[in-house]
């Protein structure tokens, strides 16, 4: 599919009716960019984001198109403040502080920029040395997001990563000394094999570099993936999901002593230092994506660029040049997308926000789509409530503590029934 | 055609032997196609039988071939190609005077070839043997054509050499047909028999019935009558099979063709019916006729409650098309309403359960297949049991007989004390055995062994731990004898705490709480975990036997938000959510599919 709008021609609908849906400080004309750097060093065994080793020769090109793209879609935001922005990867800190610099300067200079936006950059322990991190730093990136994952050379190991344990110690003092004071440490637990005591070392001495926000994921085996493979083939056992449950629940337990507000399924922050960027998608807020593979909701519409980096650049030439020659024309990057209809929208919100932990609002539903969520879902709320999965607290339905590690089992009947199959039963 | 102009035959052979290859060949060496139009096996018609490599579904040709200057009619009837349908086997072979007995090269005779044989020389058919595939690198034509001459007593210069792939020996072979297949010997003006070999339903004309003209003629004009069912009707249209439908005025004596009835299902004009005509017809039918027999049940329920209908509808259509198909509705506690399904075997049931998924696009659960016992009451009463829910309390019964079959077995002979290892197992007896390589006498000389065995232990597996114990070697035929006394009892399942009917099974009560106990952990493994703990129990006449527990799920998240990829996160869900809905809730439990059928796997 592609989307045959022009950008010049676009006057975005406002989504948020639902903006009164939730009180935060992210408001309804606000908009969040994500720009995708695909490139990695090595590929990840677990990784199955789009994301690529041995195409850095591309990079030139890539920023050159992701430069374009940037300055593409500024027409049809011209509406929006934006409160985000995400360099988000594959591997972000690998790409040149010059580039890095062209692509901030762009993003500043063609959209309306909210003074006390967030910015922020994945990065990889390897690749951030004190003069990358003070000159990221000036750039005004003011978050990085670290990935961490364990802090046992072992495990490290067992998911392909790059850095050993010693140097997530020494990066974290080396962002702090370059001027970050908000840091999130990316982590993954229920790995094969790993008995909750290595997890509750992993976290205890993450906790003593005092990041302000930790994201701490159960590791999933994805279809292909090298780490897929490797279970497949019988190299490694499955991961066992009870093992991660009891993981999952003592760190739950051990963050909020620690002070630490548990505000999305897999996410916990010092107050006041959620994830603005993260949010954004839990909610529902548009959101444009650029770069290769990246997701974008944006004027009611859900729809994503091509994966491929070659791809990318020579769709974004293409547009450019229909541009130059007609004025207007396709996004020819756009691979596909989607208009949700209202049993989708609907779904979707309640999917989403029921991530968060304070879970959704039935009266900003209501006054979003114009009826409550017990009218719509009735039937699975109640089912669910009685399983003890969901938890009504005056306004707000929320998953109860067994319910976030079973979300799945709820979300699942919260989606849309497909269309009925014909008379001929095809 | 004048009868001695007319050769009637059919081909026999093993599964993957060539027999549809030499049909082929054949029907390319004689005017009967157009060799652009012809597709690759033409006789097997059904997509499953190609899939299978087999044939389900009887089929027919006329062929024009000439000897010496002389024209002569070739009407080649094939035959179904599995011992489900030894019955339909019988019939096809006797529209014939003579057969092919095609042997693989390589492979030798086997079992169910034999059966074959010994049908078609019980029916005083003319053998003629082939030994086909001779251009293998491995083929053994001398031995294997020692084993014709030794098992079935041909002559050596009887044996014919060919390979059906190149189409080497086929023109041989039409000659001897014309030379060595007698012509037929019916009566031209007797009144009207035709023997009905196979039926077919078309949508526009009825049931179409295939026939041979054994006494007098149809002419197509006047009313005709099935003998055996009383069902008068009028011919639409008649004809032969070129192979595809072509219509003629009238089928002489020892013709072979097709009479459109405009009967409405299959069930009416079964295989082996005598057709004559309505008024001043023949007095007697011709023999053999025996009304379809099912052998095997099974419950059929649709996944789905609300495609009942559309099962209902989808066993109606294919039993138009298969007379052997019988169903009844049933219910069940546990899955709702579906059918009793009745089936000539184990394949029979295998191809139906295919057909009504793939042509009907349903989703089905099958419940484990069952045997029909005969109960003797204590009252004295007698009554048929095909399905464990309806076996009577232990304590009004006073015998249960099962079903046994006889069973033939070829294997080289260093595999005869596995394959007796595994009739042990199966509760079954030796009877015989002989050595079918007269010549040789070191464990790769063929040796056919009989058995006698209840068969609801063959229905289970045993084809392929038959296969597994002898490398591949086994082949099998089997044929039902009689009813035996039978120690056996109804194992109940309990799925949290509810008896669950489509889990119950009748097995012997010597090992019943060994099998509970397999069939609880089999269970444990098939049912997944679902929001809370669910026991699995299993019961004889109210006593548990053995338990498990499925231990409540505790994870299933996706952990990652995958940069706002919310349309990814949402076909996911619906992944699971479809996963989920190809299981039948049993109370508040999902089950999937395989658990019904969780008693197949007590043997390890």
């Amino acid at each position: 599919m592609v989307v045959q709008r022009t950008a010049a021609g676009w006057v975005p609908r406002l989504l948020p009716p639902h903006a009164a849906c939730y009180a935060d400080s992210v408001s309804a004309d606000s908009l969040s960019l994500y720009l995708h750097i695909p490139f990695c060093t090595s590929k990840c065994g677990y990784c199955d984001f789009n994301s690529y080793e041995g195409l850095g020769h591309l990079a030139p090109g890539y920023t050159e198109a992701l430069l374009h793209e940037v300055e593409l879609w500024a027409p049809a935001a011209r509406e929006f403040r934006v409160d985000t922005v995400f360099f988000g990867g594959g591997t972000p800190s690998l790409t040149n502080l010059d580039d890095m610099a062209a692509l901030t300067a762009a993003v500043r200079e063609h959209y309306d920029i909210a003074p006390n936006a967030e910015w922020s950059l994945e990065a990889n322990p390897t690749d951030l040395e004190g003069e990358h991190l003070s000159g990221l730093r000036a750039l005004g990136i003011n978050r990085l997001s670290i990935g961490v994952q364990s802090l046992h050379d072992d495990e490290l190991e067992l998911l392909e990563r790059a850095h050993s344990a010693e140097r997530v110690v020494e990066v974290v003092g080396e962002a702090r000394d370059a001027g970050f004071d908000n840091l999130n440490l990316d982590l993954i637990f229920g790995l094969i094999g790993q008995p909750l005591a290595r997890w509750q070392q992993t976290l205890e001495r993450t906790l003593e570099l005092r990041p302000e926000h930790l994201s701490c994921y159960a590791l999933s085996v994805e279809p292909g993936t090298a780490l897929h493979y490797r279970v497949a083939k019988g190299e490694l056992d499955e991961p066992d999901p009870d093992i991660a449950a009891d993981q999952y629940e003592w760190t739950r337990t051990r963050l909020s002593e620690a002070g630490y507000e548990h505000y999305e399924l897999s996410n916990w922050a010092r107050p006041g230092q959620r994830c603005r960027h993260n949010l954004t998608y839990w909610r529902a807020y548009p959101y444009l994506g650029l770069g290769a593979g990246a997701h974008s909701l944006f004027a009611g519409q859900r729809f994503a660029n091509v994966d491929a980096p070659n791809r990318y650049v020579e769709a974004i030439e293409e547009t450019r040049e229909e541009r130059r020659r007609t004025g207007s024309g396709t996004l020819r990057q756009i691979a596909g997308g989607e208009t949700p209809d209202e049993a989708t929208l609907q779904a979707d919100a309640m999917i989403l926000g029921l991530r968060l932990i304070d879970g959704v609002s039935t009266a900003g539903f209501e006054r979003r789509f114009g009826v409550a969520p017990d009218a719509v879902f009735g039937e699975a709320i109640e089912r669910h409530a009685g399983l003890g999965l969901l938890e009504r607290d005056g306004d707000r339905l929320r998953l109860s503590g067994r319910g976030l590690l079973l979300s799945n089992e709820v979300f699942i009947d919260l989606l849309p029934d497909p269309p009925e199959p014909d008379a001929a039963g095809r | 055609m004048e009868l001695n102009r007319i050769r009637n035959f059919s081909i026999i052979a093993h599964i993957d032997h060539g027999k549809s290859t030499l049909a082929d060949r054949m029907l390319e060496a004689t005017d009967a196609i157009d060799v652009r139009a012809m597709q690759n096996q033409l006789l097997d018609q059904m997509e499953l039988e190609r899939e299978k490599g087999i044939t389900i579904k009887a089929q027919a040709v006329r062929m024009g071939h000439t000897v010496d200057g002389q024209p002569y009619q070739l009407n080649l009837i094939d035959t179904p190609g599995h011992v489900d349908f030894s019955y339909e086997v019988s019939r096809a072979l006797a529209a014939c005077e003579g057969a092919i007995l095609v042997v693989d090269a390589a492979q030798g005779i086997q079992a169910q070839t034999l059966a074959n044989v010994y049908l078609a020389m019980e029916l005083d058919l003319t053998l003629i043997p082939v030994v086909n595939k001779i251009d293998l690198p491995v083929a053994e034509p001398e031995r294997v054509a020692q084993q014709l001459i030794d098992i079935i007593g041909f002559d050596p210069d009887q044996i014919l050499f060919a390979s059906a792939k190149s189409g080497d020996g086929v023109n041989e072979i039409l000659d001897a047909i014309v030379e060595h297949i007698p012509p037929p010997a019916g009566d031209p003006r007797a009144p009207l028999r035709a023997l009905v070999f196979d039926a077919k339903y078309d949508p526009y004309k009825g049931v179409l019935v295939y026939v041979r003209v054994v006494d007098g003629r149809i002419d197509g004009r006047r009313p005709l009558r099935l003998m055996q069912q009383q069902r008068r009707f009028e011919p639409l249209e008649l004809g032969t099979f070129r192979p595809q439908l072509s219509p003629l005025g009238a089928l002489e004596t020892g013709e072979v063709g097709y009479v459109a009835t405009g009967l409405k299902g299959v069930n009416e004009s079964r295989v082996g019916e005598t057709v004559t005509v309505d008024r001043a017809g023949a007095e007697e039918p011709l023999p053999g006729y025996r009304p379809a027999k099912p052998m095997v049940f099974a419950g059929v329920y649709p996944t789905d409650a609300e495609a009942y209908r559309r099962l209902r509808e989808a066993l109606e259509r294919l039993s138009l098309n298969d007379a052997a198909l019988q169903w009844q509705p049933e219910s069940s506690t546990a899955l709702g309403f579906g059918f009793r399904c009745g089936f000539l075997g184990l394949l029979h049931m295998e191809i139906i359960q295919e057909r009504l998924e793939r042509e009907f696009g349903l989703e089905l659960i099958t419940t484990a297949p069952s045997v029909e016992y005969e109960v003797t009451r204590t009252d004295g009463s007698e009554v048929l049991v095909d399905s464990p829910s309806e076996l009577p309390p232990p304590n009004e019964i006073s015998e249960i007989r099962e079903p046994w079959v006889s069973l033939s077995v070829t294997v080289p002979a260093r595999y005869l004390g596995a394959v007796m290892g595994l009739i042990e197992e199966r509760r079954g007896e030796y009877r015989k055995h002989e050595y079918l390589d007269h010549a040789a006498d070191d464990g790769d000389s063929r040796v056919l062994a009989e058995y006698a065995a209840p068969l609801s232990e063959i229905l289970v597996d045993f084809y392929d731990q038959l296969k597994a114990r002898t490398q591949g070697y086994a082949s099998l035929d089997y044929h039902f004898e009689d009813h035996r006394p039978a120690r056996v009892a109804r194992l109940d399942v309990l799925v949290n705490g509810d008896p669950v009917d489509a889990l119950s099974a009748i097995i012997p009560r010597e090992d019943a709480a060994a099998k509970g106990r397999q069939l609880t952990s089999a269970l444990r493994e098939l049912i997944p975990r679902q929001l809370f703990d669910v026991p699995i129990q299993a019961a004889i006449g109210g006593r548990i036997v053995a338990r498990e527990t499925v231990r409540a799920q505790r994870k299933n998240v996706l952990a990652k938000c995958y940069g706002g990829d919310v349309t990814r996160k949402r076909k996911l869900l619906e992944q699971q959510k479809a996963g989920k809905k190809r299981m039948k809730m049993v109370g508040q439990v999902q089950v999937p599919q395989e658990a019904f059928m969780a008693v197949l796997r007590l043997r390890d």
